[in-house]
Order: structure tokens, then C-alpha cells, then sequence
């Protein structure tokens, strides 16, 4: 088994409003492994790419904060870094990759600018290197004349090529751990087919470790090794992604799985959950999830149900799983 | 622990609820400034319902005291209770000046508001709505007039047609609706592209029916909000031009001119010119505040306003 | 690019074209200047000589084409009054305009970008409240009004600046001041908000993710996209500029072009106002060229589109 790049564990963070404290992420804990695919999957506002940016430290301030847990990056308590040295690692260990290529590039620079600039930050190269260096994070990300991609702007470029090129940007100083937060939700489909390929095809290439955020349980079965189901800030279920689509312990779970389309199923109804996630500024007592619930118990009413861990990488949160 | 949360929360409640007292007197006191000067105005004196000796100013502001010049405030040393706030060089009653010229300078900026605002709108709506040459046309026109010195044109004016009341609508009018234009076009150009916008055309309702029917009520509210903040704007303008003498000629008060004539007596009657100003600066920013209250409330996408 | 200056050159000057037409025959409704400038007591000889001498016996047309004709030759008129050369008199005030404009609009800009971004970075911090302060008092005390308070307390109880006259460095800091104050605090509201769009945009996000130090993420990548709206209007600012200048020249007795358009005006000496509303609609249209040309260039969209 691969080194562990990164283990979060217990992690809380908070935004601190007007109208009160807003628990966005309230205790995660996973791990991801060298050269492997770890999804976080789950309704929008779940915290998913609020983990994210925990991960990076890079909440909005002042009012996101992680309140409580460890993120544990190759041995490094990120949390305890100082903000220069944490800055350090932003861009050369840790990278990310936003939803919307759209406005994700800065318009006013061309996409060579944009690419060097981390080249040049973080690698301690002479001047005349870095223009191949930049190149070649364009040939891993499979962008076709990138010589002459280099001086164009993004206005220039397609969706789905912008998203390649904030890909050259994550991957340029070929870090770590990516976090790819939606990364193909604003693509077209076939466009996203194709990016998704990209990911496995970087992965082999430099046996990065990535943390793949996404609502879309069709996009977690193609590319993710292991899955999160996260729902209300927690993590309800993880899992290995073959195990979790054979049987998903979390009856949350099994609804998102059903509910999504599957070409060989084909007059099965499309299963679709009831109710609307609660407002995680008054979570309901017990079990989160609970209100929705369609096989809820009265303890699920009254407590939280504790983690529990059917083997080595599968584990639930539910009072129906014992 | 638990405690902890009780008092975070207590903490959060009370933030609220100071908030919601702060927002309600950005909207209380602007309101009630303007509408407190809006009734000095009108009944400086109550001579246009017929009733020439009941009025809110203690005297004829252009009254003369020659035994009276420079007179400090009452309240301060060496003023008299005759006059509230001091007297100017001729004598007159400082207070009673300030009265009457809140009916120049409110007036004057709600006439040239209501006059720009019918121009500026009906040009947006059909620049955004009609596209094309026309557009073209009205944005070039609007742009140079947005940025063209009205002061200039208001010497043209003065010139050209002499001074007076009506000099000085005319000379805020003319350049004054195209901020609404602007506006209103880019407003129109938006709601123009909606469905129930198409759905009228598809049953052939005519140009002008879809631009007042369908495009204006949408615009209404950008409309206030742009309305409410010009107050300020335009009563700044006014006083501008009365300070310089473009204004409503002597010896008839406004807030402008009062401070001009304070002027060359600075070193010995600050206040001729000092209240008259702090007179403008409040009307002004309780206009401010209140149209900002009012983008709030009914359009907030105007922020950058 | 070439194409598109081309065509915003043709457009400016087909509007200043427009403009002299309706300035030109705006200052002659008002009727006959002569009522204005000739004595009751002229004999009707002497009249019509001064008639003939001034152009004004011929008809309008005939009176536009000849000014036309005079205008490109560089002669704006002669003033009715002085009966001195139009260009004579703005030779003379021109220079004590700019020496005071042209300080004051690079001292409101700098600060105006400096205070703004500041304000926008630093939200709701001591700055950020200060430069808010500082835009709700700006944009509702009158400009004059303060420049009088200013005179009352640094000039006559302080006695520490002089208020009319520009033989010192010391007299141009209450005129210099008192157009900063009409200029500034717009301009800074703008750039805070601008700014404030811009840092809450997905590729400073980007920026951080990066890792680039805060110094590049604000002056770097920030700052060139929030300079884009604040410099579109930029030129709506020349109304404020016109306002501040004759304003604050007239309250401290500045031998420059307000003053001399403003006594003009009194006078209703036509020529003079006609010139200068010419010269400042030229002013306008230039400036509003350029700011195309400068958006084009800050904006890379728009320069490729138009090329």
C-alpha cells in the first residue's frame, strides 16, 4: 500500500455570521493515498469545497474558520504551519483546481504569464528554463501548441481548453495533493469525458494524490478510487468506490446511487430524496440526516450515531448498521 | 463548552439586533431631515395660499437692518434674540435667508430631477430596447453630454438667455438625464432579452406597448433609487451655481449665494457663510442615505452606484 | 485596433462639428450683441461701423462660415470687451490654470488608487472606515463651502496660508486641496468598489491558490483588472475638474482660465464664453478618445475584437 499524503482528521470549520455560527464542516476525517483518487460527494452546501479550502487555508476572512481538527499533510500539521511557510506550500505541494473556467483566469494576462508566475515562485530555476517548463505542464495537461497557447489570453480559448490550462497551472510544480473542486461541472459533456481521462493520465504520470469534490455520483464511479458521502458537514459513509455502489450501507447513500441514471437499468424510475437539506445553522438533534430519512429510528431522533467501521476502508455513520 | 455557545450566541443575537436599529435610522433621520426641509420650504411663508404674515421665518428675508450689521447668533455673545443666527452685512436676518433659500435650492433640484429623469428614461428604453443605430447614436450623444462640463453650459446659457430660475432648471436639464440614460439602457438591454419580453413580441404587441407595457414597470425601482441619490447631486449643482453668481439673481436667498456673500466678510461674520453650507451638507447627505437605504431595499444589484 | 481609433476619430469630430454649430448659434438667440457691447448714445454711423468691424452686419451663415474659417486658422474671435485676441487671453490664464489643475489631478488620482485599494483590501479596518468617512463627507459638503471654512481657519484664525495670489508654493495649497477635495472622494468610492468586485472574483482565488505572496495577488493581479471601470469614467470626471478649477480660482483670486470665463460671462462677452465652450468640448473629446484607446490597451479583449 502507497503512502498516506494527506490525513484530515476531525476537522470543524465555521463561519462566524450575523446570524450565527454556521458549521460547515463539523468533525470530517479521511485520508488519501499516493497516486489515488479520493471523492467527496454530496448535495451543493454540504461543505465539500469549504473542506477544500480548509485544506489550503484560504477561507474567506475573517469570517471562515477551521475551528477545530488536524489536516496532516506528509507528516505536517498544516494547521500549525506560519502563513509565510503555508504560503510556501500552496502552489508546490498543495494545488487546486476551481469550478468555472470561465473566471478562473485572471483576463488580463496571457496564459503563459499566469503558468510561469508559480514556475517561477516556486522553483529555483534559471530564467531561460522556465519558458520549457511551462510548456511542458501544457503538454501535461494535453493543450495542443502550447507554444503558441502561451502568449494567447483566455478570452482566446474555449471552456473546456481554460480548464486544461488551470490544470497546467495546479500541476505545474507537479505537487503533492490537487484539490479539484467540480472541475468539470461547468464543461460540456464530452468535454468533461475527456477531461476526466486527463486526471487518470496525470495521475499516472506523477502519482499525485487527488481529492476530487463533486455532486455528481456518475463522475465519482469513473474516476475516484475511494469515496466520501458527505451530508450537512459530516462524512456519512466511506468507502472504496466499487464496494460503495455494490452495496451502500448509508441509506443516504443508496439514494444518491439511485438517483442516478444508469444506462442498463433502463425502466427503473429515478429515485430523487425528499425534504431539503437542514440549515446548518440549527442542525436537528440526532442524526443529521434523520429528517429525510425514509427508514429512520427513534434513536435516530435522539443521537448522533458514532462511526462505525465495517473493515479497513469502509465506514458508516448510521444507527441501522451495526 | 455549553457555556461557551451560550454566550457566542448571545453575542450574535446582539449584533443583530443593533444592526437592525442602526438600518432603520439610516432610513429614520435622512427621511426626516429632508422631510423636515421640504416643510421649511413650503411654509417659509404661506403668501401662495394666502396668508402672507403666517410663516416659518421670523422675518423678510430681505428686510434690511441698518442698525443691525454683522450681528453674531443669538446665542453667542453680542447677538440678539431678534436673530436666530446672526445677521449679514446689510443687516438681514441670517435665519429667515436660510429659510427662504431652502425653497430655491429643494425645488430647483426636484423640478430638474423629474424633468432629467422623463428624458433620461425614455432615451434608455429605446436605446436598450431598439439596439442597433439608435443605441449608437444615444450612447455617443449620452457619453459626451455625461462628460461635458455643465458649469460651461450653464455660462452658455447665461449668456444666451440671461439669468433667472428657469436659466438654472434649463442648465441642469440639459445634460442631466443622460446618467439616467445610461442607466436605464443598461436595465432595458437586460429585460429585453427576458422571456415575457419575447412572449409579447411573438403576439405582436407593438414597439412602444412592449417598451412602457413590459420594459418600464421592471425599471421602475432603478428608477427611484437613481431618482432619491440625484437630491444630493443636484442641489450640490444648484449651490455651485449660486455661489458663483450663475444662479437665481439677488437679492432673492439661496444657500449658494449666501455663502458667497459671506465671503468677504470672513474675518468678521464666519457664520453668514458657515450655516448656509451645513445646511446644504445635511439635505445632501440625507438624500445620500436615503437613496442608499432605498438601493437596499429595492435594488441592491446598483451597489456600485 | 487602427480601425477602431479611426472610427472613434471620425465620430469625435463629427460631434464637435455638432457642438460648435449648436454653441454658435446658442450664444446669438438671445438677439443682437450689439445691445450689448454699443452705448445708446452712438451715432448710427458710429453703430454700424462697430457692426461692420465685429462681422455682425452679415447673416448667420455667412458669420458661422467665417468662423469656421477663422477657427482653423487658429483665431477664435476677439473679445468684445478687452479687445484682445480670444487666443491672446487663454495664452495669458492657460498656464496659472494648469500649474494648479495639473497638481491636483495627479495628487487626487494617486490618492484616489492608493486610498481606494487600501480601503478594499483592508475592509472594514481602520482605513477602510476612514476612506468611507472621508467619500460620505465628500460627496456631500459642498466643495466651495469647505474651501471658505479653510480660508476661515488656516487663513484668518491660524494666519498660516495666504488666500489670494500664487507667488509661493505656499498659496497653492488651498486651491490644490480644494480641487482635490471635488475630485477625490468619487474617484476613491469607485476604485473601492471595484477593487472590492475584483478580490471577490475566482481568479485571485486562483492567485492564492498559487501561492503568491498577498503583495503580487493586490498589485499584480488585482489591481490592473480594478483599474478597467474607474478609468472608463474617467472622463466623467472632467465635469468635476471644470467645476473645481473656476470654483476654486474665483475663491482664490487665481489669474487662470475660470476666472476669466467666469468675468466673461458677466460680461456676456460672447466670443470669450463661445471660444473657451469650443476649446473645452475639444478638451472633452480628446479625452474621452483617449480613454478608449487606454481601455483597449488595459483590456486585451477589447484590443483583439477591434483589431
Amino acid at each position: 500500500m502507497s503512502n498516506i499524503v494527506l490525513q484530515v482528521e476531525d476537522l470543524h470549520t465555521s463561519f462566524f455570521t450575523r446570524a450565527g455560527e454556521v458549521k460547515a464542516v463539523d468533525g470530517v476525517s479521511f485520508f488519501v493515498r499516493e497516486g489515488e483518487t479520493f471523492g467527496i460527494v454530496g448535495e451543493s452546501g454540504c461543505g465539500k469545497s469549504v473542506t477544500g479550502l480548509s485544506i489550503l487555508r484560504l477561507l474567506p476572512e475573517p469570517s471562515g474558520q477551521v475551528t477545530k481538527g488536524k489536516i496532516i499533510l506528509e507528516g505536517k500539521n498544516l494547521l500549525e504551519l506560519s502563513k509565510k511557510t503555508m504560503r510556501a506550500y500552496r502552489g508546490k505541494m498543495i494545488s487546486m483546481i476551481l469550478q468555472d473556467p470561465m473566471t478562473s483566469l485572471n483576463p488580463v494576462y496571457t496564459i503563459g504569464d499566469q503558468i510561469s508566475e508559480s514556475v517561477r515562485l516556486h522553483q529555483d530555476l534559471p530564467e531561460n528554463m522556465v519558458e520549457g517548463e511551462v510548456i511542458s505542464a501544457l503538454r501535461l495537461l494535453r493543450i495542443p501548441d502550447p507554444e503558441v497557447r502561451t502568449r494567447e489570453y483566455p478570452f482566446q480559448l474555449s471552456g473546456g481548453m481554460r480548464q486544461r490550462v488551470v490544470g497546467a497551472i495546479a500541476m505545474s510544480c507537479r505537487p503533492r495533493l490537487l484539490i479539484a473542486d467540480e472541475p468539470t461541472t461547468a464543461l460540456d459533456a464530452t468535454i468533461q469525458a475527456q477531461y476526466l481521462a486527463l486526471f487518470e493520465d496525470i495521475q499516472v504520470k506523477t502519482n499525485v494524490a487527488i481529492i476530487f469534490i463533486t455532486h455528481d455520483f456518475g463522475v465519482i464511479s469513473r474516476i475516484c478510487d475511494r469515496v466520501g458521502v458527505m451530508y450537512a458537514g459530516k462524512i456519512l459513509e466511506t468507502a472504496p468506490t466499487r464496494d460503495i455502489f455494490k452495496a451502500p450501507k448509508h441509506p443516504y447513500t443508496a439514494a444518491l446511487i439511485s438517483s442516478v441514471p444508469q444506462l442498463d437499468k433502463k425502466d427503473e424510475k429515478l429515485f430523487s430524496i425528499e425534504g431539503q437539506p437542514p440549515s446548518l445553522l440549527h442542525l436537528p438533534p440526532g442524526c443529521r440526516f434523520q429528517p429525510r430519512c425514509t427508514v429512520a429510528m427513534d434513536i435516530c431522533k435522539e443521537q448522533e450515531p458514532p462511526e462505525v467501521k465495517l473493515d479497513e476502508n469502509h465506514s458508516v455513520s448510521c444507527w441501522r448498521v451495526k | 463548552m455549553v457555556i461557551e455557545k451560550g454566550k457566542k450566541k448571545k453575542i450574535y443575537t446582539g449584533l443583530k439586533r443593533s444592526t437592525r436599529i442602526i438600518r432603520n435610522l439610516t432610513l429614520i433621520i435622512p427621511a426626516a431631515i429632508l422631510i423636515l426641509m421640504i416643510i421649511v420650504a413650503l411654509f417659509a411663508d404661506l403668501g401662495w395660499i394666502g396668508l402672507p404674515d403666517i410663516g416659518l421665518a421670523p422675518q423678510d428675508p430681505n428686510a434690511t437692518h441698518p442698525r443691525d450689521k454683522l450681528l453674531p447668533p443669538s446665542f453667542m455673545e453680542g447677538g440678539k434674540s431678534d436673530y436666530f443666527l446672526g445677521t449679514d452685512r446689510l443687516g438681514r436676518d441670517l435665519f429667515s435667508r436660510v429659510i427662504y433659500g431652502a425653497r430655491v435650492s429643494l425645488s430647483v433640484s426636484l423640478i430638474v430631477i423629474f424633468i432629467t429623469a422623463l428624458i433620461g428614461t425614455i432615451l434608455g428604453i429605446l436605446s436598450g430596447y431598439k439596439g442597433g443605430r439608435a443605441d449608437a447614436f444615444i450612447m455617443r450623444v449620452t457619453d459626451v453630454a455625461l462628460s461635458f462640463p455643465g458649469l460651461l453650459l450653464a455660462m452658455l446659457l447665461w449668456v444666451a438667455i440671461g439669468p433667472g430660475y428657469w436659466t438654472v432648471v434649463l442648465a441642469l436639464s440639459v445634460l442631466g438625464w443622460a446618467g439616467y440614460a445610461r442607466m436605464i439602457r443598461g436595465e432595458s438591454l437586460r429585460i429585453r432579452e427576458s422571456d415575457f419580453v419575447a412572449q409579447a413580441q411573438v403576439v405582436g404587441a407593438t414597439t412602444w406597448r412592449v417598451m412602457f407595457k413590459h420594459i418600464f414597470p421592471n425599471i421602475v425601482n432603478s428608477l427611484i433609487v437613481i431618482m432619491t441619490l440625484q437630491i444630493g447631486m443636484m442641489i450640490l449643482a444648484e449651490a455651485a451655481l449660486s455661489f458663483l453668481g450663475l444662479g437665481i439673481t439677488a437679492p432673492t436667498a439661496s444657500w449658494g449665494s449666501i455663502v458667497a456673500d459671506g465671503r468677504t466678510e470672513l474675518d468678521r461674520a464666519w457664520w453668514i457663510s458657515a450655516f448656509p453650507g451645513i445646511c446644504i451638507g445635511l439635505v445632501v447627505m440625507a438624500g445620500n442615505f436615503l437613496g442608499d437605504w432605498i438601493r437596499d431595499k429595492l435594488d441592491p444589484r446598483l451597489r456600485q452606484l | 485596433m487602427t480601425r477602431f481609433i479611426i472610427v472613434r476619430i471620425l465620430q469625435a469630430i463629427v460631434a464637435l462639428i455638432g457642438i460648435t454649430i449648436l454653441v454658435f448659434f446658442l450664444v446669438r438667440v438671445s438677439g443682437d450683441p450689439m445691445a450689448l457691447i454699443a452705448s445708446p448714445n452712438l451715432s448710427e454711423e458710429q453703430y454700424q461701423k462697430i457692426k461692420e468691424s465685429l462681422g455682425l452686419d452679415k447673416s448667420w451663415g455667412e458669420q458661422f462660415w467665417i468662423y469656421i474659417k477663422e477657427m482653423t486658422r487658429g483665431n477664435l474671435g476677439e473679445s468684445l470687451i478687452r479687445e484682445k485676441p480670444v487666443t491672446t487671453m487663454i495664452g495669458e490664464s492657460l498656464p496659472n490654470t494648469l500649474k494648479m489643475t495639473v497638481p491636483s489631478f495627479v495628487l487626487s488620482m494617486l490618492l484616489a488608487f492608493f486610498l481606494g485599494i487600501m480601503a478594499a483590501t483592508y475592509r472594514d479596518s481602520f482605513w477602510d472606515n476612514g476612506v468611507k468617512f472621508l467619500a460620505v463627507l465628500g460627496q456631500a459638503l459642498p466643495g466651495f463651502w469647505v474651501a471658505i471654512m479653510a480660508v476661515l481657519i488656516f487663513s484668518v484664525y491660524l494666519e498660516w496660508l495666504p488666500v489670494a495670489g500664487m507667488s509661493t508654493p505656499a498659496h497653492y495649497v488651498l486651491p490644490v486641496l480644494t480641487m482635490v477635495f471635488f475630485m477625490l472622494p468619487g474617484m476613491m468610492r469607485l476604485v473601492r468598489s471595484s477593487m472590492l468586485d475584483v478580490l471577490d472574483s475566482e481568479y485571485i482565488k486562483l492567485a492564492r491558490i498559487k501561492g503568491l505572496p498577498e503583495r503580487v495577488v493586490i498589485w499584480k493581479h488585482a489591481l490592473r483588472n480594478a483599474l478597467i471601470t474607474p478609468l472608463t469614467i474617467i472622463g466623467m470626471l472632467l465635469p468635476t475638474l471644470v467645476v473645481g478649477a473656476v470654483i476654486s480660482e474665483q475663491i482664490f483670486n487665481w489669474p487662470g482660465m475660470g476666472s476669466m470665463i467666469l468675468r466673461a460671462t458677466f460680461e456676456r462677452d460672447f466670443p470669450v464664453v463661445q471660444a473657451i465652450t469650443v476649446l473645452v468640448a475639444i478638451m472633452v473629446l480628446g479625452v474621452n478618445l483617449l480613454v478608449d484607446i487606454l481601455y483597449a490597451y488595459i483590456d486585451p479583449q477589447i484590443r483583439y475584437q477591434r483589431s
